[in-house]
């Protein structure tokens, strides 16, 4: 598959066009499971250190070439909303283990590294799932909101940091995370008994 | 909730959180009611929410990121260094001329933000030149500083490093080079970019000064506080500066400080730079925005100059249409006629044949955008049609949609609807927003877990309206020409209290802003047309006038739009009991659109002719209605096919003949037909559709009684 034309993408993206920003994680999501597939075939008891795996990511993206201005803030936009789907494959395949399930794992190769690994989140991919499963619904509501989230708590950016990703004020960010962390908290504990 | 609701009360959870916690149960109680409770809850979640989401799932290091771009970049002797009263930064950028650095003012007196471009030794105005670069950046200093405008950076200052190299600060612009931002963004906010650019390049040229080396990394692209992307132009007269000509000594090396691609043919020849030349880079970056590459290549300088002086650039459809073309060009057949033309007019060999000015090109490219007649080429009747029917061409859903609003025998002009479309969508689904709201429709139609398939056209046009209002509060004309879209579609199903609290608002907007007379027509238009299906006759001919007094002041004569407007006039005048009025009116419409080849304009026309037949025939002159009303129902059947709507309220119009001739079997033959194309393609439910039934009901029933 040739090299998606990442610098095109993150300008494109940054103008506003969706399919460009779709392909942009895309791309980025393909390279972070494309690094962890083979990380975790060379060292089977490795914890996978989420920065070093993005980073590569980002490398080899970018082809060495340096991303500056608005494009790498825009990059980790991309880079949040990437590792938010792998850190959602990666609980999906653990709570399959966990139960059981004969069904195959959606995010990594063979299903006994992942018991061995330590990759993102051990113990946590409840947690993930639920708070992705409600994003979803609040995006529904709120997306740029949903995308601070994204930014925060999947990408662990800072506040400063998600402003220059999503390009809006750092006052805009706080306004938003306030909210949309009491939604969540609010709707998981009502979800406990819904669902 | 709905967005609406959400946003309120995140308004006001912001200021109740702002207060002490004892304070807060009083600010609640002043909240408005309906959403006291919701505050209540989300006040108790505050307090109970602990560390909730506090330990983030993963965390990316930006730093890591920025430390190994520098590492790649690689140390630089500059940064960290003082120049004159700034501190270097850092590396930002490489040219032919040399390098620009990210710098601070460093005297700590106030923090200022440069862009440092130092010229490499060996160019031009390298060692040796240097005092002629500062003598000539003080001459040119008082001229650029005249430049002050929003999409210029500023030239600041200037000095010379402790080795000789020649060194000027200007504004710090972040962004984008242009070839690079647009590589996949939408033809028309290509083009809208290109005409902004030009605009500026224009403002420059007012205050005389002339760029000589507009390239993409002069033209960097970011968005505004609007959120939509600006171009910003840098280096306004450095070339002057920088250029050893301007000082009357010829160089021996014939380096002049332009980038050969971008290059007239009058800067090649090594003749003065003037406004045209600006105009033919212009052509230039349009060209390459588009294309995808440039009019002029070859495989050494020496060919490309020779390319730029002798060899007549291939339009750019043609460029775009071969094999080898790069994904991000636009495809051939949206480049084929008017950009190929502004194209090629912009870089004409002698400049006296390019535009007039920049200003000129501008004109042109919004002409473009507003789907009206270049001005570069004299409009044949052919052109003009096909003019029109470029702007008629109707897209997807939405434009479907659009055309289904043909009901009752009154045409609703479907033109715009595409250009509405690409520009409402590109802001409403703007980037990461797209999979959001697409997620947003789902839910909000979808509850209970149905399948996508349950999904109705209203619930999807009624979760985008409520989308729309959420998404694009802060950008009023883009609103409000969603909303005038959506009104259309509602007004096609036959929802006129959404249709018309949709549009209601669309004109409150555009008549807030004031900045889109033609949205606010169509809005008008659109509302006019609301209140003519819903019997109000005296708002509709108001609103319909209104839409004819701005059609008049800000468009071309003689538009589809206008024929639209005085179509509706004449709806109305008929309604109010003016059926000579009418008739006159819809004469002027039809022989206005006999001319028009374009298929919307055919389809238009068999309304206006349905109308026309209509009103002729509810007067008891049914000879005269008969053939009108036929070639009307020909003119669909053959374009649209024989289920169409239009078919139908043709064969209802006809009804009216075949009962002033007496043909009771015809009369209920038409009916029929008319229902069962209203049933498929409107619905039971529809005003037409029932309308039919009702009479076809009467005239079984009345032989009987």
């Amino acid at each position: 598959m040739p090299r998606p034309p990442v610098t095109a993408l993150l300008a494109a993206s940054h103008g506003g066009d969706a399919d460009a920003a779709q392909r942009l994680v895309a791309a980025v999501y393909d390279e972070l499971r494309a690094i962890a597939r083979s990380e975790r075939r060379g060292h089977t008891h490795d914890t996978l250190n989420t920065t070093a795996l993005v980073h590569e990511a980002y490398a080899k993206l970018v082809d060495g070439q340096a991303l500056r201005f608005n494009g790498r803030g825009h990059f980790f936009g991309a880079a949040a909303r990437a590792m938010r789907q792998v850190l959602v494959d990666d609980a999906r395949a653990r709570t399959r283990l966990k139960r059981g399930g004969a069904e195959r794992p959606i995010a990594l190769d063979d299903a006994p590294e992942v018991a061995a690994t330590d990759a993102f989140s051990d113990g946590r991919s409840d947690e993930v799932l639920a708070i992705d499963a409600a994003l979803l619904r609040f995006a529904a509501l709120d997306p740029r909101a949903a995308r601070v989230v994204e930014c925060r708590y999947f990408g662990g950016l800072s506040v400063e940091e998600t402003a220059e990703a999503l390009g809006i004020s750092e006052a805009t960010v706080k306004r938003d995370w306030t909210a949309a962390r009491l939604w969540l908290f609010q709707a998981l504990s009502d979800g406990d008994a819904r669902s | 909730m709905d967005p609406d609701r959400w946003t309120d009360l995140k308004d006001d959870l912001d200021g109740l959180l702002g207060l002490a916690p004892e304070a807060r149960q009083d600010a609640l109680a002043a909240c408005p009611a309906e959403r006291r409770d919701a505050l209540a809850a989300l006040l108790v979640a505050s307090d109970a929410a602990g560390d909730f989401l506090d330990a983030p799932a993963a965390v990316l290091d930006v730093a890591a990121f920025a430390a190994a771009d520098e590492a790649a970049d690689g140390p630089d002797p500059l940064v960290g260094q003082e120049v004159g009263p700034y501190r270097v930064v850092r590396r930002v950028g490489q040219g032919g001329m040399g390098d620009v650095y990210l710098a601070e003012r460093a005297d700590g007196l106030f923090t200022q933000r440069v862009a440092l471009k130092v010229v490499r030794a060996g160019s031009p105005g390298g060692p040796g030149g240097t005092p002629s670069v500062l003598r000539r950046f003080a001459d040119e200093r008082r001229i650029l500083g005249r430049l002050h405008h929003a999409g210029i950076a500023r030239l600041i200052d200037a000095g010379a490093l402790a080795d000789g190299r020649p060194w000027i600060a200007m504004d710090y612009v972040e962004g984008l080079p242009l070839t690079e931002a647009t590589a996949g963004l939408p033809l028309r906010e290509r083009v809208r970019l290109l005409a902004e650019t030009a605009a500026t390049v224009h403002a420059a040229h007012q205050a005389l000064v002339v760029h000589r080396d507009l390239k993409p990394s002069n033209v960097l692209v970011a968005p505004g506080d609007d959120g939509r992307l600006h171009p910003t132009l840098l280096d306004f007269g450095i070339a002057k500066v920088l250029d050893p000509e301007t000082d009357g000594v010829e160089t021996e090396t014939g380096l002049r400080p332009m980038t050969r691609a971008y290059a007239a043919p009058e800067q090649v020849r090594g003749e003065p730079a003037t406004t045209a030349t600006d105009v033919h880079a212009l052509g230039v970056l349009l060209y390459e925005t588009l294309a995808g590459r440039r009019p002029f290549g070859g495989p050494t300088p020496s060919a490309v100059e020779a390319a730029i002086l002798e060899t007549d650039a291939a339009p750019p459809s043609r460029a775009t249409a071969s094999p080898t073309a790069p994904d991000t060009s636009v495809p051939a057949r949206d480049l084929r006629g008017d950009l190929d033309t502004i194209c090629l007019k912009a870089l004409a060999k002698e400049p006296a044949a390019r535009y007039a000015s920049a200003e000129a090109l501008e004109a042109d490219l919004r002409r473009f955008l507003a789907g009206f007649p270049i001005a570069a080429r004299p409009p044949s009747a052919a052109y003009r049609a096909r003019t029109f029917a470029r702007r008629h061409r109707t897209g997807v859903a939405v434009a479907a949609l659009g055309l289904a609003a043909l009901v009752g025998g009154v045409a609703v002009d479907g033109s715009r609807v595409r250009a509405e479309r690409d520009r409402a969508e590109r802001a409403a689904t703007r980037a990461e927003r797209t999979a959001d709201f697409l997620a947003a429709l789902f839910d909000s139609a979808d509850p209970g877990g149905a399948s996508p398939d349950s999904l109705t056209v209203r619930h999807l046009l009624d979760a985008g309206a409520a989308q729309a209002r959420a998404d694009l509060a802060g950008e009023p004309d883009v609103l409000a020409q969603m909303l005038t879209t959506m009104g259309r579609a509602y007004l096609g199903l036959g929802v006129y209290d959404a249709a018309e609290t949709a549009l209601t608002d669309a004109v409150a907007l555009l008549d807030s802003t004031g900045t889109d007379p033609l949205g606010h027509r169509d809005a008008l238009l659109e509302l006019a047309n609301v209140r003519f299906r819903t019997e109000a006759y005296g708002p509709a001919r108001r609103l319909a006038r209104q839409a004819l007094a701005l059609d008049s002041a800000y468009a071309a004569p003689e538009t589809s739009e206008r024929l639209a407007i005085l179509n509706t006039v004449a709806l109305v005048a008929s309604r109010s009991g003016d059926d000579a009025e009418a008739a006159r009116v819809l004469r002027l419409v039809i022989a206005g659109r006999r001319p028009l080849t374009g298929e919307d304009d055919r389809v238009d026309l068999a309304s206006n002719l349905n109308n026309l037949g209509l009103i002729l025939a509810e007067g008891g002159r049914a000879d005269e209605a008969a053939p009108l009303l036929d070639e009307s129902i020909t003119i669909v059947e053959r374009l649209r096919g024989p289920t169409h709507p239009y078919v139908a309220f043709g064969l209802n119009s006809r009804v009216e003949v075949d009962l002033l001739r007496g043909d009771t079997a015809q009369a209920v033959a038409d009916l029929r037909r008319a229902l069962a194309i209203g049933e498929t393609a409107l619905g039971p439910e529809h005003p037409f559709t029932a309308h039919v039934r009702e009479s076809l009901a009467g005239l079984v029933a009345a032989p009987l009684r």
